[in-house]
Formats: structure tokens, C-alpha cells, sequence
């Protein structure tokens, strides 16, 4: 009895005094805190993911009835409003879906090659003066999304800047 | 005890349940507005990660069996979140959420045409589903517009 009684307040001492003999303030809340704040950035990061904002220019609607299609490496349309007629040298990439799988791309004088293809030549074409250069993507209905941003992500690495799907004919 | 005065009320606790439901209700909260715009982003290398805070965003997502088609497609446009019905729909949405960023981050003085767009549209969707949504930046004077991509090294 007088072992059990005199253990348990001898205990309870002995944690006191181990408290009194920390100082400082108490990092427990503290840290708490931090690694709530810690898991929530790791779970929000996890959740946005790794999005990427590629620049992209979207050409002026044509008008009804208006033939847009100058030919590829021609001269631009002498229309001011349009964002894609700066007096820059003009390049068409035409996307199709192929018969199969996949999307045949026509462009700097390649016809239904792949979209990589036909952006390497492009950047032979036009070494050096990618500044003067825009590319007008024109790509059929049932081409997937993902090519018309392929051609673009080829075109700014190119380092062309002016490039969009002709799109908006109502 | 009574003469030793009123002890503080210890608030850790206190802090520690309510960060933890904060948490919880922003993670639900964020899974929600996903489930409305879940698409499988198109990869790019190039890019950059920043979005200005008056982006309105614009998301085209598969919809298979949707009452809505664009471009004959069942899809899901919505304008930061909420749904658009048919093109003249998108461009009001683009206005209304447009003029509200604009206000929010003071630039622009209301001019549509610097309204900053992200098109974050599905990779296998067809072009003709994603195409109401430029015609409709066209529409409104808008010439520069971001894609939303999936970042690959």
C-alpha cells in the first residue's frame, strides 16, 4: 500500500518537475497548427495538379460569304481587325482526321503527314524569323482538341507566338 | 481553487477542429466544382503556371448523353462554373463574370476585349466542340486566349 500510494505521487511529481524544467513556450499548439496547414497545401497541390496555360490567338470570325483561305507561306488579307493579318508571312496547317486513327496534318509543304512533321518543316522554313511568322491552324471539325494544341505548343516552341485555330464561322 | 482566480480557457482544441473542418469542407468544395468540369487536359511542355486573377475560365467537358451538343457533340461548357445552354449563352457569361473580374482587379475600365480567357477543354473532344467557345471570344473582340494544358517535362 505504501508502495503503490507513495509511486503514484512520486510520479506525478517527478512530471511536474520535468515540466517546470522546460522553459520556453509550448511548440506543441504550435506545431499542430503548422502541420494541419502542412497537410492542407499538400492535399490542395495534389488537387490542382500541374496546369499549364499555354497563349493562344484567336482569328477574327469571317464574315458569311467571305473566302478566308490564303494560301500557305502567301501573303496576309489587308484587314487591320484581324489579329492574324499584321503583315506578318502567313502559314495554313490543315488537320483531318485520317481514316484510321490519328490526324493527317498539310503544312509547309508537307501533305498528310503527322503534326510533329509538319511543324519540323516549318522550322526549317522559317529559321531566324519566327518573330515575322503566324500560323493559322485549320483543322476539320472531328479533329480531337488535343492536335490543335499540339500544333500550337510545336509553333511556341518555335517560337512563333501567333498562332490560332480558325474558328467562329456562325 | 476558487481564490487561485478563473483559469484561461485553453483554445487548441478548439483551433485544431475547426482548421480540420475548414479542410474538410474546401476539399469537398473543390471536389464538387470539379465533378462539374472534370476534363482530361491536352499535354503541352511549354506554358506558364500564373493565371491572372480576373481569368474567367472556360470549360469544355465530355457530357455522353447530355441533353446538349455543340458542334454535335454532347458536351458541358460551362464559364467559371456555371453552365452555358447554347453560343449566345457563353459570350453573356464571359461578359457578366468578365465585367466582374475586371471590376475586382481594377483594369480594363470595362473593356471585354482584355478580359483574360483560359479554354480549358478535353483532349479527345472533336474541334468543332470547342469551337463555340472561341467563336465566342472572337465574338466578343477577344483575341488572345490561353489553353488550359496538362504540364509534361
Amino acid at each position: 500500500m505504501s508502495g503503490a500510494g507513495g509511486f503514484r505521487p512520486l510520479r506525478r511529481r517527478s512530471a511536474r518537475e520535468a515540466a517546470g524544467q522546460h522553459h520556453g513556450p509550448n511548440m506543441t499548439p504550435m506545431v499542430d497548427v503548422v502541420m494541419v496547414i502542412l497537410v492542407f497545401f499538400m492535399v490542395s497541390a495534389a488537387f490542382l495538379g500541374p496546369e499549364w496555360l499555354l497563349q493562344g490567338v484567336v482569328p477574327r470570325p469571317a464574315a458569311a460569304g467571305e473566302q478566308s483561305t490564303p494560301r500557305p507561306g502567301q501573303g496576309p488579307k489587308p484587314d487591320a481587325s484581324d489579329p492574324l493579318a499584321t503583315g506578318m508571312v502567313r502559314f495554313v496547317v490543315e488537320l483531318r482526321k485520317s481514316p484510321g486513327e490519328g490526324v493527317l496534318a498539310t503544312g509547309a509543304g508537307v501533305r498528310d503527314g503527322t503534326v510533329d512533321s509538319v511543324m519540323d518543316a516549318l522550322g526549317e522554313k522559317i529559321t531566324g524569323a519566327a518573330d515575322q511568322v503566324e500560323v493559322l491552324i485549320r483543322p476539320e471539325p472531328g479533329v480531337p482538341w488535343e492536335s490543335v494544341v499540339r500544333v500550337t505548343e510545336l509553333a511556341q516552341r518555335l517560337g512563333i507566338t501567333r498562332v490560332g485555330p480558325e474558328a467562329a464561322r456562325r | 481553487m476558487g481564490g487561485q482566480g478563473v483559469e484561461p480557457v485553453n483554445v487548441t482544441p478548439l483551433i485544431d477542429v475547426v482548421m480540420c473542418m475548414i479542410i474538410f469542407f474546401l476539399i469537398v468544395g473543390k471536389l464538387a466544382a470539379e465533378d462539374s468540369g472534370r476534363v482530361k487536359l491536352p499535354p503541352s511542355a511549354v506554358g506558364r503556371g500564373e493565371k491572372d486573377p480576373a481569368t474567367v475560365v472556360v470549360t469544355v467537358g465530355p457530357d455522353p448523353g447530355g441533353p446538349v451538343l455543340w458542334g454535335g457533340v454532347p458536351a458541358r461548357v460551362s464559364v467559371s462554373g456555371e453552365r452555358a445552354t447554347d453560343s449566345k449563352d457563353i459570350e453573356r457569361l464571359i461578359v457578366e463574370h468578365g465585367r466582374a473580374g475586371l471590376a475586382l482587379a481594377g483594369v480594363g475600365g470595362g473593356d471585354m476585349t482584355r478580359v483574360p480567357v483560359v479554354i480549358r477543354a478535353d483532349r479527345r473532344l472533336p474541334f468543332s466542340a470547342v469551337e463555340p467557345a472561341l467563336a465566342a471570344c472572337a465574338a466578343l473582340g477577344i483575341s488572345k486566349v490561353q489553353y488550359g494544358t496538362e504540364r509534361v517535362p
